[in-house]
């Protein structure tokens, strides 16, 4: 008895402790609604999409399995594995999923790279670094839908920017980026480029700021080039930064919907949609819950299987 | 302070004796740009508000495309309203079959047959039953624009065949014009080059049979004639550049302004080219209408026509006033005031005739004549096979697939309906 007691005294006074610092109060007030709210909507939808994929359901109806009184059926119908297997032999969603891989490989191969070098020249603090700054982070501030139809315009040949440079060119015809294809996913890619590579910018400017000035001006006395210095000292540094750009970069690619939407709608002929876009315009426009269902679960196993290869890959070690 | 009390109680029993006694109709619609249109519905719900009393017709505009996508759970509150507005077809028989909607009493069903149309009516019935009643009928037609087949010195009226129609293609191309306009972005405009080429082919009882499933649904050899036939205009280079990045309502501002010689439109593309266009669109005497041509051996007529037939249905819950509502609102005396402003083509056959407008008036003869009216393939077909075809219509267009992979596509989609 009196060991017993031994134990749990000193746990209730820590328990009390807690009480009264204010930390328990803290955490009894701020982490119900949040963990309410991330179940309500995120949580819950995930589950109810993994429930609804192996459905034929039109999304009448509280959930597929439900009877409906009035007809006496139940509202969906039970198709087992067959809306991934049409997914996954659908040339649309083949597209789709290259077209999401191309995006991840740009954001990567050429939009962190430009973002490096964008930083490198302008992390310094300065007057007119701070305007360099401003002017490349502007593109991710602007509404992607906006962007979109803006673009639109742009790349339209009838009267945007598109139709002035096939006159400057001297083209007879002028050139719709849009309604071709491969170009169509090109220009998009584009945009997301020029769209994005501010923010990364951001965070290699914010990595290079906290590097040590020891260090570079030891380098410096060393008597290392500039060249050697980015290579050699700089780079390895940003490693972190690096690894939480090309995170973002992926989990972003696999995102991208909102600036397919206004540009092309995913057309011409089902050429440029991405995986988001595709699930929107196959599952919700043509009343297939189901089926969108399905398409979400692949998206969702495929950024949960990445974000846990990373991170306990490339990202292992750091806090 | 008691006076106050007392008063706020009798006002507060005021209205709920009030409320008690009213029978609320929520009617939602979708957007009506026209302005003598949405003034015809405001009058017509003021009118009938004052004629009945106890009864209050309220109602509500909503943008077209949230529309869509709201009515699905719309459907499924308690704030569903009595009655909405639809476009038949798929989304319409879905919710039919799912038991959202309430049929109408064998009676008034026979009584708006006769008076509305048969075939309105028969668009917004399922399984044996009817829903609700039918107001502007639709029809796509070829729209040519005198002005440029003057100068090109072509004479639209005379064609016949499909392979007419094609030679005027490649007369208007090799001078330089632009044969047709098309919003290829949205897709469904060039569906209706596909339905109409498979309609002449294969008729009434071959689109049946398709639907039904029988000579092997879609993947049979009519289909992948349409098909063909499709790829035939298409390898003329027939359609405007960049056609494929281009939706409807730019397209057609694009035609409006003079952009090609044909449009394979419905008769709705006459007020929405000329709020599309720059300059006010195309004048009555600039504008050409005649019907898509008939293929030579196919089982079809050229006065079988394409089109929708939209309507307002009534929802379960709907009270025994709405249907009386109903009848007021898509009524012939309403039609008949559609008709004489130019507002839409009625259904109800007493009203077609007041149509005065010159190009609507071609419409409604088109309409009035139709052996067969088949509702717009992709609504027809339902929100998923009616969306392959479609994509189909589009990828044809690209030359991303065949024919025969068209009609293969179609079939497969079919059968996992």
């Amino acid at each position: 008895m009196l060991a017993q007691n031994d134990i749990i005294a000193p746990s209730q006074t820590q328990f009390q402790r807690l009480f009264a610092n204010g930390q328990l109060k803290m955490v009894l007030i701020f982490v119900p609604p949040a963990i309410l709210v991330f179940t309500m909507f995120v949580i819950l939808p995930m589950i109810q999409a993994g429930l609804f994929a192996p459905y034929k359901w039109s999304g009448y109806g509280p959930v597929p399995w439900a009877l409906n009184e009035v007809t006496g059926k139940d509202f969906g119908r039970w198709v087992g594995s067959q809306n991934f297997e049409r997914m996954l032999s659908h040339s649309a969603f083949k597209q789709a999923f290259i077209n999401t891989l191309l995006v991840i490989t740009v954001s990567i191969a050429i939009q962190i790279p430009i973002a490096m070098t964008m930083a490198l020249m302008i992390y310094k603090s300065s007057r007119i670094n701070t305007i360099f700054r401003l002017i490349f982070f502007l593109p991710y501030i602007m509404a992607e839908v906006a962007t979109g139809l803006i673009f639109s315009f742009v790349l339209d040949g009838n009267y945007g920017l598109s139709k002035s440079f096939s006159d400057l060119m001297g083209w007879d015809k002028a050139f719709f980026p849009l309604a071709e294809k491969p170009w169509a996913f090109y220009c998009i890619l584009g945009v997301i480029v020029w769209k994005y590579f501010g923010f990364h910018m951001m965070i290699f400017i914010a990595g290079l700021q906290s590097i040590n000035s020891e260090v570079l001006e030891a380098a410096k006395i060393d008597g290392a080039k500039t060249l050697q210095t980015v290579f050699l000292i700089k780079l390895p540094l940003l490693w972190p930064s690096i690894t939480i750009s090309v995170f973002y970069a992926v989990l972003g690619g696999l995102q991208v919907f909102d600036l397919v939407m206004p540009m092309t709608a995913g057309g011409p002929s089902n050429s440029s949609h991405t995986l988001v876009s595709y699930l929107y315009m196959f599952g919700f426009i043509r009343l297939n819950i189901g089926y969108g269902s399905a398409v979400g679960v692949f998206l969702f196993v495929t950024g949960v299987a990445f974000a846990f290869l990373y991170r306990n890959t490339v990202q292992r070690g750091q806090s | 302070m008691k006076l106050k009390a007392l008063a706020l109680i009798s006002t507060l029993a005021l209205m709920s004796g009030h409320a008690a006694a009213d029978v609320e109709i929520d009617v939602l619609s979708i957007n009506r740009d026209s302005a003598t249109w949405k003034q015809m519905y405001l009058d017509l719900v003021e009118e009938y508000n004052a004629q009945h009393d106890g009864v209050t017709v309220n109602l509500e505009f909503m943008e077209d495309e949230s529309f869509k996508q709201k009515l699905p759970t719309l459907l499924q509150s308690d704030a569903a309203p009595d009655l909405f507005f639809s476009w038949s077809g798929g989304v319409f028989y879905e919710q039919a079959d799912q038991g959202f909607l309430r049929p109408l009493d064998d009676v008034t069903a026979a009584e708006w047959q006769d008076e509305l149309s048969a075939g309105g009516m028969a668009a917004l019935s399922y399984d044996g039953k009817f829903y609700g009643a039918p107001e502007a009928s639709q029809n796509v037609a070829i729209w040519y624009n005198k002005d440029i087949a003057k100068e090109l010195g072509l004479d639209p009226t005379k064609i016949e065949t499909y392979d007419d129609l094609l030679g005027m293609v490649k007369a208007a191309k090799e001078a330089g014009v632009t044969p047709f306009t098309v919003g290829g972005q949205d897709k469904w405009p060039l569906h209706f080059f596909y339905s109409l080429l498979a309609m002449r082919i294969m008729g009434q009882e071959g689109m049946a049979a398709s639907a039904a499933g029988e000579n092997g649904g879609f993947a049979n050899e009519d289909w992948v004639k349409a098909g063909e036939e499709f790829v035939r205009l298409i390898k003329l280079e027939p359609f405007q550049d960049g056609f494929m990045g281009v939706k409807y309502d730019q397209a057609t501002g694009i035609w409006g302004d003079g952009g090609s010689l044909f449009h394979l439109m419905g008769d709705w593309d006459l007020g929405a080219s000329r709020a599309a266009a720059s300059d006010g669109g195309l004048s009555d005497d600039q504008l050409g209408v005649i019907p898509f041509p008939m293929i030579e051996g196919g089982k079809g007529k050229v006065t079988d026509t394409l089109g929708g037939a939209s309507g307002f249905v009534l929802t379960r819950n709907a009270p025994d006033e709405a249907v009386d509502f109903l009848k007021f609102f898509l009524g012939e005396k309403a039609q008949k005031r559609a008709a004489s402003e130019g507002i839409y083509i009625p259904t109800a056959p007493s009203a077609g005739g007041l149509v005065e407008d010159v190009v609507l008036k071609q419409f409604a003869g088109i309409g009035g004549a139709s052996t067969y009216h088949q509702l717009f393939l992709d609504q027809f077909f339902g929100s998923e096979l009616g969306g392959v075809i479609n994509d189909v219509s589009a990828q044809m267009a690209t030359g991303d697939i065949t024919p025969q992979e068209a009609a293969a596509l179609l079939e497969e989609t079919r059968q996992f309906q």
